[in-house]
């Protein structure tokens, strides 16, 4: 336990954390993951104002508050670096033709591109110095004329401005050098960038942010507000509970000592095998407390009217009974290969066993000596437990209780399981606007589909997304794709680059003595011109060469592999992502063979869906382990034990069905909780079915669980909101539904 | 019309250009004829060219050469197009092409004495001389430098000569005849 405290706390707030890895194709993950962190690792800040100097006084004052946390984060503001970049190009401007001279000179129409030469080199003003001998088709000037940035944005004054903003825009990119979830670089930035941002607001310039950071952020700050509340909230309820029931202090000690054993080696033994607490987890597991309350508090009330080391024995067959049973509804999280859950069933399951221990083991030798001292508290509950009928006294009891039971079932099954990403992450309404603002300025690139391009070696993936281009080109045009970004727009192929040289060998031998002949090129010139055009149109630009270059750099990110057997890069799309776009996508990657079409969204709800298949299987398998381990005990009673949980379940699973229009993997994790804790009712009230201390101990401990889960009901957070909303009516109903099963009395 | 108050030379910031303003006439539409002389000096030789132009305030500017080739570089905000009668060369969107853009911008600025648009991207100085004025633009930065190291404007009541000094030496002169306003 101590390692583990020693290791430090380690807190996770990934929702990704929570997922399992994929099963897919090592290439496939690899390439999610890469382009899933380019993704993540970049935070976006668009700053804005109705005067153009103010907004770029803003943009000066962020990057220098920025510079003082050099070592989290860099920053890319500058718009006049790519100026530089397009001149390294020159010595390959025979091999690196953009679209248009290319598609100038396969329609044959060399004369267009003289033409234009021509234009470009008596313009009063041109990009390029004019060099007509290394370069008489201004060729170069293409190159630079064609370096599109694949963003609508233009560069002023220095600083990168956004084209569509109707106010002077600017941009300003955030690259994290550590991972956005951790909570010490969100402190960081936003220690720095909330006052500056305030400031900036005073004097009329608007923030926009964007980026998976302040998502992250967000959702940590809501997670631990909820921990706070939930956590102390249950505590708290707890405590006052104690004191009015058992009105002394001592009791109270007698329950806390096991649950923050329990609490403690849960941590423990989750940080050694994990290496890292999920927050949601400890939601998750501030909810454990309700649970291994259960024990002590059964102890306490049954040690009340029955003193004595022995009770212990006694009490030992339905203690055992109940931890396994809620071990076994725990234990089925484990079985999802979801790190999450299963975090959350070793943490709750240690939890539970460390409690139990703590009570079988300690609570007999604190509580010795202690006289038989009935509280009021059981009295009162018994009383109201004697007004309510029993099943078998009163058919029509049973008659509504099937009833209802059938109308549950029925709206159970025509259902609709709801599998959407979304159940995952939450985040506030005005870091959504804002995100899709920022996407709407800066041409919608997605990050969530991409194509990936596979090929034994770099040049046979250009060529296959070469191959690819005119049917994008050709949707670009038809559908609501609006972009791409391939490496090959950057580097062609070896075999482009040979076309290129052979198209402007062609453009030479038609064009070159008319060219020379207006700008009045001696014979010795024309020639040093050829000889140029021979040589230069002779290199080729090899991918290492063309990662050395800054203009490369930029594009780099497309690679995943480049490997002596194995290469692999992704073509980026920019426009909105609807059903249709992404089916015709689905359809072109399948006309080859190397080409795979990947959608992170669906990905990540195809495994939802297999999980929460996988957990009603289990959730099925759970019951029955139960029933026959009951039957087992309690033979023909078993049925008595086992209703209360199956009916509060249905009407429970119906009502949140009904209300949330559908239901999902959480809902039915919480339905193995239902049961689990549900079981322990009724096995104390089968155990020792006439004492009054055995009924306020379940009350109690029903009302301890209501408190700590039932408060999850209020989390802003999907997953723990889809927790709540089923245990808090399930339990309650579990709890009013138990006396009606009573067995016979005389 | 001119204000004749300035005649040492004073380095302008970009708020500053009231006084620009006065140099000139800013019409609306603006046609005229132009005789280009362009040293290249890779060739060590002068290339001579001539044509019109016809510009419309902030909207486009048309520049069509006639001697000694024929074609039209027509320049809006949006793009650029290059032409030859009705047949297209290029065209080229400044969207997302921050080359296109920039090069628009100086050339509706410089061939149009639009100092709003020149104090974005140029230093400024001012010599008055009489009836007659010399501004001389420097860029403010290292992307402008591509496309020109400095560049000298002459005029009176409209810009009368153009000269654009480029790297290595580069130098094209251009001379405005036969201004008409409309």
């Amino acid at each position: 336990m101590l390692l583990a405290l020693l290791k430090g706390p380690v807190f996770d707030t990934s929702i990704m954390a929570l997922l399992p890895a994929s099963q897919q194709n090592p290439l496939v993950s690899e390439a999610t993951d890469r382009v899933a962190d380019q993704f993540s690792e970049q935070a976006v800040l668009l700053l804005s104002a109705a005067d153009k100097t103010l907004a770029r006084e803003s943009v000066h004052r962020v990057v220098e508050r920025m510079n003082l946390l050099a070592d989290s984060v860099e920053l890319t503001w500058r718009g006049d670096e790519q100026a530089g970049w397009a001149h390294e190009l020159e010595q390959y401007r025979f091999i690196l033709l953009s679209d248009a001279v290319r598609k100038r000179l396969l329609e044959g129409q060399d004369k267009h591109q003289q033409q234009l030469a021509l234009q470009r080199i008596f313009s009063p003003l041109s990009s390029v110095r004019a060099d007509p001998i290394k370069d008489p088709f201004m060729l170069h000037a293409d190159q630079i004329f064609s370096a599109a940035t694949g963003m609508p944005v233009t560069q002023e004054q220095g600083l990168i401005r956004l084209t569509e903003a109707e106010d002077p825009t600017y941009l300003v990119t955030l690259h994290l050098k550590e991972d956005p979830f951790s909570l010490s670089l969100q402190q960081k930035l936003l220690s720095v960038l909330e006052p500056l941002e305030d400031e900036l607001r005073m004097a009329g310039v608007r923030i926009i942010r964007s980026g998976l950071l302040w998502h992250a952020a967000a959702g940590a700050e809501q997670a631990e507000s909820e921990i706070s509340v939930i956590g102390i909230g249950s505590l708290v309820g707890i405590l006052l509970l104690m004191l009015v029931v058992f009105k002394r202090v001592k009791p109270l000690w007698m329950v806390l000592l096991p649950v923050l054993v329990g609490c403690i080696m849960a941590s423990s033994v989750t940080l050694l095998l994990f290496g890292r607490i999920h927050l949601i987890t400890i939601a998750f597991g501030a909810g454990l407390v309700g649970v291994s309350v259960d024990y002590a508090l059964h102890y306490l009330c049954e040690h009340r009217s029955r003193p004595g080391l022995h009770l212990i024995n006694a009490l030992l067959a339905g203690l055992l009974l109940s931890l396994m049973s809620s071990v076994i509804a725990y234990a089925g999280l484990a079985l999802a290969p979801f790190p999450g859950l299963r975090q959350m069933a070793i943490f709750s399951v240690v939890g539970l066993i460390a409690s139990w221990l703590t009570v079988v083991l300690w609570l007999p030798v604190l509580s010795a000596g202690e006289k038989a001292n009935p509280l009021p508290a059981a009295a009162f509950l018994q009383r109201w437990r004697n007004i309510y009928p029993a099943v078998h006294e009163r058919p029509q009891v049973a008659a509504v209780l099937l009833a209802v039971l059938v109308g549950s079932v029925v709206i159970v099954w025509k259902a609709e399981p709801v599998d959407d990403v979304r159940l995952l992450q939450t985040s506030p309404e005005r870091l959504l606007v804002q995100d899709q603002l920022v996407q709407d300025l800066t041409g919608n690139v997605t990050s969530a589909q991409f194509f990936l391009v596979v090929g034994d070696n770099l040049n046979q993936v250009l060529q296959l997304e070469e191959a690819l281009e005119p049917e994008l080109n050709r949707l670009i045009a038809t559908s609501s794709l609006a972009g791409y970004q391939s490496l090959s727009q950057a580097l062609p192929s070896l075999q482009r680059q040979t076309e290129n040289a052979k198209l402007i060998h062609q453009l030479y031998q038609k064009q070159m003595a008319e060219q020379a002949k207006i700008m009045r090129l001696s014979e010795s010139q024309q020639a040093a011109a050829w000889g140029e055009m021979e040589r230069a149109s002779e290199q080729r630009l090899l991918p290492e060469e063309w990662k050395l270059l800054k203009s490369g750099k930029v594009w780099q990110h497309l690679i995943i592999e480049d490997g002596e057997a194995n290469a692999a890069s992704v073509v980026r799309l920019q426009g909105r992502m609807d059903a249709t776009l992404k089916a015709q996508l689905s359809d072109l990657a399948d006309q080859y063979e190397h080409v795979f079409f990947i959608d992170r969204v669906d990905s990540i709800s195809a495994v939802l869906r297999d999980y929460r298949e996988q957990i009603f299987s289990w959730l099925l398998v759970a019951y029955s382990i139960v029933i026959c381990v009951l039957i087992w005990r309690y033979r023909a009673n078993f049925w008595r034990i086992i209703v209360p949980p199956v009916i509060a379940s249905s009407i429970a699973f119906a009502a949140v069905i009904v209300l949330n229009d559908g239901y999902n993997l959480f809902n039915l994790i919480a339905l193995i909780l239902v049961l689990g804790i549900g079981l322990d009712m009724g096995i104390f009230m089968q155990e020792s079915p006439h004492s009054d201390h055995t009924w306020l101990a379940v009350t109690l401990s029903v009302l301890t669980s209501l408190l700590a889960f039932g408060l999850l009901a209020l989390s802003k957070t999907p997953v723990l909101y889809h927790f709540g909303i089923i245990i808090l009516p399930g339990l309650l109903l579990v709890w009013l539904l138990s006396p009606l099963m009573k067995c016979k009395t005389n | 019309m001119l204000i004749l108050l300035i005649s040492l030379p004073a380095w302008c910031s970009a708020a500053d250009f009231s006084q620009f303003k006065a140099l000139t006439e800013t019409p609306d539409i603006l046609r005229g004829q132009f005789v280009q002389s362009k040293y290249i000096s890779a060739l060590e030789t002068e290339l001579k060219s001539s044509g019109t132009f016809a510009y419309h305030r902030g909207t486009s500017i048309e520049w069509r050469t006639l001697i000694p080739i024929e074609n039209i570089l027509t320049l809006t905000p949006a793009r650029m197009v290059t032409s030859q009668g009705d047949k297209e060369f290029s065209r080229l969107e400044s969207d997302g092409n921050p080359a296109v853009a920039i090069f628009s911008n100086i050339f509706f600025g410089v061939m149009t004495a639009e100092w709003e648009q020149l104090a974005e991207y140029f230093s400024m100085r001012l010599e008055l001389d009489g009836a007659h004025w010399l501004v001389t633009l420097l860029p403010k930065d290292s992307t402008i430098e591509q496309v020109v190291m400095k560049v000298e404007l002459r005029g009176d009541k409209w810009l009368r000569d153009v000269r654009v000094y480029e790297a290595g030496s580069d130098l094209t002169h251009i001379r405005f005849i036969d201004l008409q306003q409309e």
